[in-house]
């Protein structure tokens, strides 16, 4: 992830392996678009802690219709 | 012998005569070895462990275990360890992993096992279960058994392959983003991708840990249903697991299709879908219909962003878990397999924190809005006609990721919001390569998508249609 240290050392191995510079920058762009689009999205502060918990709530909810 | 049987007859056959096993056994590994060897999809047999398997079997007598004498294989990413501590290979179909061995068992391995099945191999995956196409530089790039110059699909390319031979009835796969159900639907296969914790994926080599999910590939949905009965259920040594009540899924199959409320997206699925795959959509709604289905065409809100913000996460978590190995041998990977976890090292912490609450938010909004009064709705698995093994080796270059992109389009929008489908196969396309809907479901509502498929099945008639080999 960005600013691990980790990542750069990626980045910069990739580059001293000589991989084709277009192709990091292919993936930068993609990688960039797809946060972007996370950036446009609004998070309400009541969000639920856990995946499993929408769906016992929504089970829940079912079974009580 | 048990070439293109369904998993009742094999049972049937081998309870007649248990002895029987020991040659299905060996038929089914030479078989496994030729045959799949011929369409690239085999990694690893071992002949005298599945008979010694077998052999104890005969030797306890438990003729009421549920797969008594079935012979399975699956994709390489399910681990196993023998009783001698000898690992089977766990690579993950990567030149990066060469040499790692298995040192533990799958907990789903060790169910099929209790449940009396014969495990007779790994098959070929998709380098880290991370492609759509099936391509792989280093396992090899499965060919398609209707026609091998096409494509199986990825990233379960080898279950596929060797389930619609019909060699072996049924193979376990993974789901991130559609590898379980873009090779089913590529080979002619019903393919479940379960609900997001139903099924354990402790052993399984990740990918994703919030959008991995484990499911079966098989050639009815009868044998479907029949596996996913034995590897169901919580587990507690996975985080993502749910202690849910399991369901008789064979009993509750046989309710039909009568009465279930099936939708029809109006947005986002057959957009962009080739012509023949909308019409192949349209008429299985029609058809559920027709069998007393209550059909009713919906929208799904906020459904266009999720298969870029599904990429992400499955790359930025990818990143995670396995950054260390690709800066220490980037060299041995696919150039696709590197790109596409590379995209994920940009995120930022945060950003990965938002990505996890956003998808929490969508998944609460969706399925309150859509299952409200729905209880599953029909969407195509691939956009487009099967492609040829040539013409999709788009490598790591530009017209990759958008490649990428477009074939999973009706698929990892469903990881995304963690729900569980199933491909069924409807036909074929103008090729001759078999063509597929999905159902997708509200959670834990696999019965209910069994029982449906299970109807249109009976209509489609596809069991009898086997590749010629």
């Amino acid at each position: 992830m960005n600013g691990s240290n980790l990542s750069k050392k990626i980045l910069l191995e990739l580059k001293k392996a000589k991989i084709n510079d277009e192709q990091i920058d292919n993936v930068f762009n993609i990688s960039l678009r797809q946060l972007k689009t996370l950036e446009s999205k609004q998070i309400p502060k009541d969000t639920p802690s856990s995946v499993q918990d929408i769906f016992s709530d929504f089970l829940t909810t079912k079974a009580d219709d | 012998m048990i070439d293109f049987k369904s998993i009742s007859e094999i049972k049937s056959l081998v309870l007649n005569n248990p002895n029987s096993i020991l040659e299905i056994v060996n038929d089914v590994v030479f078989k496994l070895n030729s045959i799949g060897k011929t369409l690239d999809a085999i990694k690893y047999t071992n002949r005298e462990f599945s008979l010694d398997q077998a052999s104890k079997l005969i030797h306890e007598k438990q003729y009421n275990l549920p797969l008594f004498g079935v012979p399975l294989a699956h994709k390489e990413l399910f681990q196993r360890i023998q009783d001698n501590d000898i690992g089977w290979p766990n690579e993950a179909g990567s030149k990066s992993r060469e040499g790692i061995k298995s040192d533990q068992t799958a907990e789903v391995i060790s169910l099929l096992d209790k449940a009396g099945s014969i495990d007779c191999g790994r098959l070929v995956s998709v380098e880290y279960a991370f492609g759509v196409t099936g391509h792989n530089e280093y396992a090899g790039t499965p060919k398609n058994p209707w026609n091998q110059n096409y494509v199986c699909g990825g990233s379960s390319s080898g279950s596929a392959a060797m389930v619609a031979s019909g060699i072996i009835p049924a193979a376990l796969g993974s789901d991130t983003g559609g590898s379980v159900r873009l090779p089913s639907s590529a080979c002619g296969l019903v393919g479940i991708k379960p609900t997001q914790g139903l099924i354990s994926r402790t052993g399984v080599f990740p990918l994703s840990n919030s959008l991995d999910t484990v499911g079966p590939l098989t050639r009815s949905v009868t044998d479907a249903a029949q596996i996913l009965q034995i590897v169901a259920g919580n587990d507690h040594k996975d985080l993502s697991s749910v202690s849910v009540k399991i369901p008789e899924y064979i009993f509750e199959m046989e309710k039909g299709i009568q009465d279930l409320k099936i939708g029809l997206p109006k947005n986002y699925f057959l957009e962009g879908s080739d012509e023949g795959v909308s019409k192949n959509t349209l008429n299985a709604f029609r058809l559920s219909e027709k069998l007393g289905a209550k059909c009713k065409e919906i929208n799904i809100p906020n459904i266009e962003t999720a298969n870029d913000l599904n990429m992400l996460l499955i790359s930025t978590e990818a990143a995670l878990a396995h950054q260390k190995v690709v800066l220490e041998r980037h060299r041995d990977f696919n150039q696709q397999t590197l790109m596409r976890i590379l995209s994920g090292v940009f995120t930022s912490p945060n950003e990965y924190e938002k990505l996890k609450k956003y998808r929490i938010n969508f998944i609460k909004e969706v399925i309150y809005k859509v299952f409200d009064d729905l209880d599953m709705f029909i969407a195509p698995v691939w956009p487009c006609y099967l492609p040829t093994i040539r013409g999709s080796d788009a490598g790591a270059s530009k017209e990759a990721a958008s490649l990428v992109r477009r074939i999973g389009h009706n698929t990892r929008p469903i990881n995304y919001l963690g729900l569980p489908a199933i491909c069924l196969p409807t036909g074929f396309d103008p090729n001759g390569l078999p063509m597929s809907i999905q159902l997708i479901g509200k959670p834990f509502s696999e019965d209910l998508l069994l029982r449906a498929a299970s109807s249109l099945e009976k209509e489609y008639n596809f069991w009898d249609k086997k590749p010629n080999i």
